[in-house]
């Protein structure tokens, strides 16, 4: 595996300002804080990113990943910064995400998510996750002067509580666990969908293409590392073009519809992965394609087709 | 001229009517498996059992009402419709979903129009509104924790503890006959492997506190046994089943816990199956190491999103 960087024409490019002695494989360092606008900045940590605002009353942060991540974020935002930390936004509710968070509410910030996020905060505590403090239903925001964050949700997807974010002024967004740049049209990393939404996935994506057209968003920050074609490279993702949106959404659409067009040509529920796996039903579209994985797409979004769920 | 007249809006619409009803006809033999012959069983004088294919529900016969829990689908209504116009002289009065998967609960509108009452877990709301599935008729009441419906001599009680098998997955008490119905969690032959590995639906993080619950509500019913969801040679569970299942779950999650602990997950989740214990497995129904694998591949993905 080799790692590059993807350039796109009219995307900021981020400014690597700080990063870790220690590698996670290859030349690929631990973490990096990587600059994208003079109050933007996007902190990678193993594969996991997150973004933090710094404005004239303070500092937003998104996803404190984990408690080692955020000791280190913590650490290096006070190289940046002596701006008060105001907001921890969380952008769902998996703890692979949101732990961590401590540290940032001993110095005051309040922890801002999607009341669905704080029932699952109660159903299920995590000493490493702090609870939301402020809940919403629909949009939220937080503003620290110049930069503020938009969060809007529209429904259960991926969790039942993630949100969509949108960065202004500089009109950028970040869609947790989907959309990373540079493809929507990546392999899933868990195929079975486990909690996940299916229902409501094409209509999550079509807000969110919404937004980012009636804003006039061009770039998306993406919440993991992911990887290129041609040839199959890792790449950093921090930021792409916000057509990620779409196409994250016409994946999904496009399981969906061919597992609804083989059961519509009479075939068994429960031959329906291997037909398409043998009819090679998406294998040039799909970049990383792996049939053991497809395989266990094609039987969840059947199951779905067949139960609602 | 022949022509002519037949092409009266009258006749219009009846070629309209016919045309709808040919590809109504073509729809359903596309989207319906084919049908598979229904059957219905007498448990108690009050409760029967009806199957179709995997599938199982139940009619509760009350002296002031009829129940029917899970329709499964139109052919099943039709024939539970005719089975009841032909022996009963009460008519169904109410219409429960155990949850929201359309596999079980599609097909009510017979019971509607007879001014049946649908009931079903207000979590179930998230996929039953909104006409979702035009076959689903959506249900009048949402409940929260209980709600008991009165047929007279017959007691329902509907309990939900939480997220188990999807979001909205109920207890169904049955009394006096003290009958548990849990359809789609627990199998009538004891304690098992799950019949898709993947759990598309399973919910970990509540899951031990729901089968604690159930447990709970047999206990304090005085209730021994239990009728599943899914068709099989055994109408009726020993009660233990559900602590036997809890005590299944409890070692999934402690393996995949021991395993994080260890270092013995890939960047996938998928645990190093060489190297966990796998004989505390192979005493439940239906044990396959491949489905262990994506078994334990869910609780790990869970044990770091919490979810």
């Amino acid at each position: 595996m080799c790692i590059s960087t993807v350039s796109h024409a009219m995307q900021p490019a981020p400014e690597t300002i700080a990063e870790s002695e220690k590698t996670l494989f290859g030349k690929l360092k631990l973490w990096e804080i990587e600059k994208i606008s003079p109050h933007l900045y996007t902190y990678r940590y193993t594969f996991y990113r997150n973004f933090f605002l710094i404005g004239e009353d303070g500092i937003i942060l998104t996803d404190p990943l984990t408690v080692e991540a955020a000791k280190i974020l913590d650490t290096e935002l006070r190289k940046i910064s002596d701006k008060p930390i105001k907001y921890v936004a969380y952008s769902h509710s998996h703890w692979d995400h949101i732990s961590g968070g401590q540290i940032f509410k001993d110095q005051g910030a309040e922890f801002v998510a999607h009341q669905k996020c704080q029932e699952n905060w109660l159903n299920n505590p995590n000493p490493n996750v702090v609870k939301p403090d402020i809940v919403f239903d629909k949009t939220y925001t937080i503003s620290v002067g110049t930069p503020s964050l938009e969060m809007h949700y529209w429904g259960p997807s991926h969790d039942n509580c993630r949100v969509g974010f949108l960065i202004r002024p500089d009109r950028i967004m970040f869609i947790a666990d989907d959309a990373n740049p540079p493809n929507g049209w990546n392999m899933l990393y868990g195929a079975g969908l486990a909690d996940t939404y299916i229902f409501n996935l094409v209509p999550f994506f079509l807000q969110a293409e919404k937004l980012a057209e009636r804003e006039g968003v061009e770039s998306v920050i993406g919440s993991h590392m992911s990887f290129d074609k041609n040839p199959m490279n890792l790449v950093s993702g921090t930021i792409g073009s916000a057509r990620v949106i779409k196409e994250q959404r016409l994946f999904y659409q496009s399981v969906i519809e061919a597992v609804e067009k083989a059961m519509a040509n009479g075939i068994a529920n429960k031959n329906i992965p291997d037909y398409l796996i043998e009819q090679k039903v998406l294998a040039d579209k799909i970049i990383g394609y792996d049939e053991a994985k497809m395989k266990v797409l094609y039987k969840r979004i059947t199951n779905f087709l067949i139960t609602g769920e | 001229m022949e022509v002519l007249l037949a092409l009266t809006p009258q006749y219009i619409n009846k070629i309209k009517h016919g045309l709808l009803a040919i590809m109504a006809f073509l729809l359903m033999s596309i989207y319906c498996p084919s049908w598979a012959e229904v059957t219905i069983e007498k448990l108690t004088e009050d409760v029967l059992v009806f199957d179709q294919g995997e599938n199982r529900g139940l009619l509760i016969i009350g002296n002031k009402g009829i129940a029917v829990i899970d329709p499964l689908n139109q052919q099943v209504v039709i024939e539970l419709n005719r089975f009841i116009a032909k022996n009963y002289k009460q008519r169904v009065t109410h219409v429960v979903y155990t949850h929201s998967h359309w596999d079980r609960i599609t097909g009510g509108e017979v019971f509607k129009k007879q001014g049946a009452k649908f009931i079903a877990n207000k979590e179930c709301r998230l996929f039953l509104s909104g006409n979702q599935n035009p076959n689903v008729v959506e249900p009048d009441v949402y409940f929260d924790r209980t709600y008991v419906i009165e047929l007279g001599n017959q007691t329902i009680e509907l309990s939900y503890f939480g997220p188990s098998h999807g979001e909205c997955l109920i207890a169904v008490q049955i009394q006096p006959a003290r009958l548990l119905f849990i359809a789609d969690l627990l199998n009538t032959k004891g304690p098992s492997f799950p019949n898709d590995p993947t759990l598309p639906y399973l919910r970990p993080a509540t899951l031990i506190a729901v089968l604690n619950a159930m447990e709970k509500l047999a206990e304090t019913n005085d209730i021994n046994s239990f009728i599943g969801g899914q068709s099989s040679a055994n109408i009726l569970g020993s009660i233990e089943t559900i602590s036997e299942q809890r005590e299944f779950w409890q070692l999934v999650q402690s393996t995949a816990e021991e395993a994080e602990k260890n270092g013995n997950v890939d960047l996938n989740n998928f645990i190093a199956m060489g190297k966990i214990d796998l004989e505390p497995f192979q005493k439940f129904h239906n044990y396959n190491q491949e489905d262990l694998s994506n078994i334990l591949r869910r609780y790990t993905s869970f044990l770091n999103m919490g979810r």
